[in-house]
């Protein structure tokens, strides 16, 4: 009914970054994806072909004290009257925009449609940052305990740890991993692989690391939620992403080189960790992937890349296992012995993940599929996949709130 | 008691009296903490109050270096989910452990309640027998 009824045409996004947008607000991010976006589109389009707008956003009241994106957006876009609405499903936002788009062209009641995220976060200190995110948990029943969501995903590890005997070792392969991927992503915000970062911090501060561990493990690596150091963390990031949507019909008129989206899984979970009786896997996240493969006809063998949500290590550890490409356990071994890198059986955040690609909470979503767009394109330069034809993301709001698995294919 | 409203209020006017309040189901027996207003199992509303002993063990756990604002000149503290004898899990701050040795902390390890008070508030702690 809905697989493969709506393509995408074009796939824009402003760089990830700490510093390069500290003088922008969100809507000048927004309109550079946007521009980014229209550029992509083979046969070009204009403007006004676009019919209806979905905006993610997480906490613009928090980081910019601006609300009604709905408006601001489109307005400063150019695009009045079309009707427009912002989405929010915590860090999942923007694939849940996506999400809404295709059903809102698969219905009939568009053939054109704009989706994207977009979150200012560099405004605040990190202190203030951890808290603004913290809205995304119970406010009664978790947060005044202390937990952060670095915390939460540390515990999920240290049960994970406890349960199959996976390490931290394994999960400093993942974050070596996708700093490699992100040092081949123009887009990404560190592109630089740790053993570069590691020579970097070595000079001014006057220490030497034997090897990429070697730095991990020291304190230039500091905690922020034991047993997770900085490496394990996703950044504060400011950045947008938006995907132009059309019918499979009206596709063929900007591109010959659409990417349908074939399978869509979204699906809610408990609000809070503690009520899920397995803490080393997101049932949200599990189910989400079969509705997905169901709706798309494919199975977990058939996908030739994935981008996951890996806002911190374990994320990535258990994502692996919940999407079925590694047995329930394995995901942390698999990482280690290289089966996720670019060269792998299943290559895993090949733009170099929330790790090192850098989470603007609600511009991730679009900016996965951005990737998966690329891929396969062919469009990917250094870290292109050779004959990919099937993507899939894995986009999760805060521990799995929401769980959003969409399948994409050329 | 029983009037009580199943509220967050009323969960946190019973924390600070040093009642750990949660709720029974009288369809199908389920143990729910903190307190809901609909079964998580079948739906029922037909709850009353049930009162939790207090102890339990350490599922998991974390140590934060790194805090949001009201607890940033608190680092180090641990926090952790605790599953209740009683079944429920529920996240707490874990008190009375040295958070700069996390060797000394262990998963499985015996925990009860500490009422601990923070900002004139009664917050959810645990901490070793």
């Amino acid at each position: 009914m809905v697989s493969d009824k709506v393509a995408i045409i074009g796939a824009g996004m402003t760089r990830f970054h700490h510093s390069l947008h500290i003088d922008k607000s969100a809507r000048e991010m927004f309109i550079e994806a946007f521009t980014d976006c229209v550029g992509s589109v083979d046969k070009g389009m204009n403007h006004k072909d676009i019919e209806a707008l979905f905006i993610a956003n997480t906490v613009s009241e928090l980081f910019e004290h601006q609300s009604h994106l709905s408006s601001l957006i489109p307005d400063w876009l150019g695009l009045l009257p079309i009707p427009s609405t912002r989405i929010e499903t915590a860090c999942a936002s923007s694939s849940t925009a996506l999400e809404m788009g295709v059903l809102a062209i698969a219905s009939g009641m568009y053939d054109m449609v704009l989706v994207g995220g977009l979150e200012k976060m560099t405004a605040l200190r990190t202190d203030e940052v951890t808290w603004a995110l913290m809205s995304g948990m119970d406010q009664v029943y978790e947060s005044p305990q202390g937990v952060s969501n670095p915390a939460l995903y540390a515990m999920m590890g240290m049960a994970h740890f406890k349960k199959y005997g996976s390490s931290w070792d394994q999960l400093a392969s993942i974050s070596i991993k996708n700093h490699y991927n992100a040092s081949l992503n123009p887009k990404a915000q560190y592109q630089s692989e740790v053993i570069d970062i590691a020579k970097k911090v070595g000079q001014k501060k006057g220490l030497s690391f034997k090897n990429e561990m070697d730095f991990l493990k020291s304190d230039a690596n500091p905690y922020v939620a034991y047993p997770l150091r900085l490496f394990d963390c996703s950044p504060i990031s400011d950045g947008a992403s938006t995907l132009i949507l059309a019918s499979a019909k009206k596709a063929k008129e900007f591109t010959d080189t659409p990417i349908y989206i074939s399978g869509i899984g979204h699906t809610s979970g408990t609000m809070s960790l503690h009520d899920r009786e397995d803490l080393t896997t997101i049932p949200a996240a599990v189910e989400a992937g079969k509705r997905a493969h169901k709706m798309a006809v494919t199975k977990p063998k058939d996908i030739d890349l994935a981008m996951v949500h890996d806002c911190f290590t374990p994320a990535e550890m258990i994502a692996t296992e919940d999407l079925g490409f590694f047995k329930k356990g394995e995901g942390g071994k698999a990482a280690e012995e290289g089966r996720t890198s670019l060269k792998g059986e299943i290559p895993i955040n090949t733009d170099g993940g929330l790790k090192a690609k850098g989470h603007p909470i609600a511009a991730t979503g679009t900016a996965m599929t951005h990737e998966i767009w690329k891929q396969l394109r062919g469009e990917a330069d250094k870290r292109q996949i050779q004959n990919a034809e099937t993507g899939l993301t894995h986009n999760v709001g805060a521990t799995g709130g929401t769980a959003v698995v969409q399948i994409f294919k050329r | 008691m029983d009037e009580e409203p199943f509220t967050i209020n009323s969960f946190q006017n019973f924390l600070e009296k040093k009642r750990l309040m949660g709720v029974k189901c009288n369809d199908c027996n389920n143990l729910m903490f903190p307190p809901r207003i609909i079964c998580t199992k079948c739906n029922s509303r037909k709850l009353e109050w049930h009162e939790f002993k207090g102890d339990g063990t350490l599922e998991t756990y974390s140590i934060l270096h790194v805090a949001p604002t009201f607890l940033k000149d608190n680092v180090p503290y641990v926090v952790g989910i605790i599953k209740l004898t009683e079944g429920p899990m529920i996240t707490g701050r874990i008190m009375d452990v040295d958070a700069t040795k996390s060797e000394n902390i262990e998963i499985g390890m015996n925990v009860k309640i500490k009422f601990s008070k923070e900002s004139g508030k009664t917050i959810l702690a645990f901490g070793p027998e």
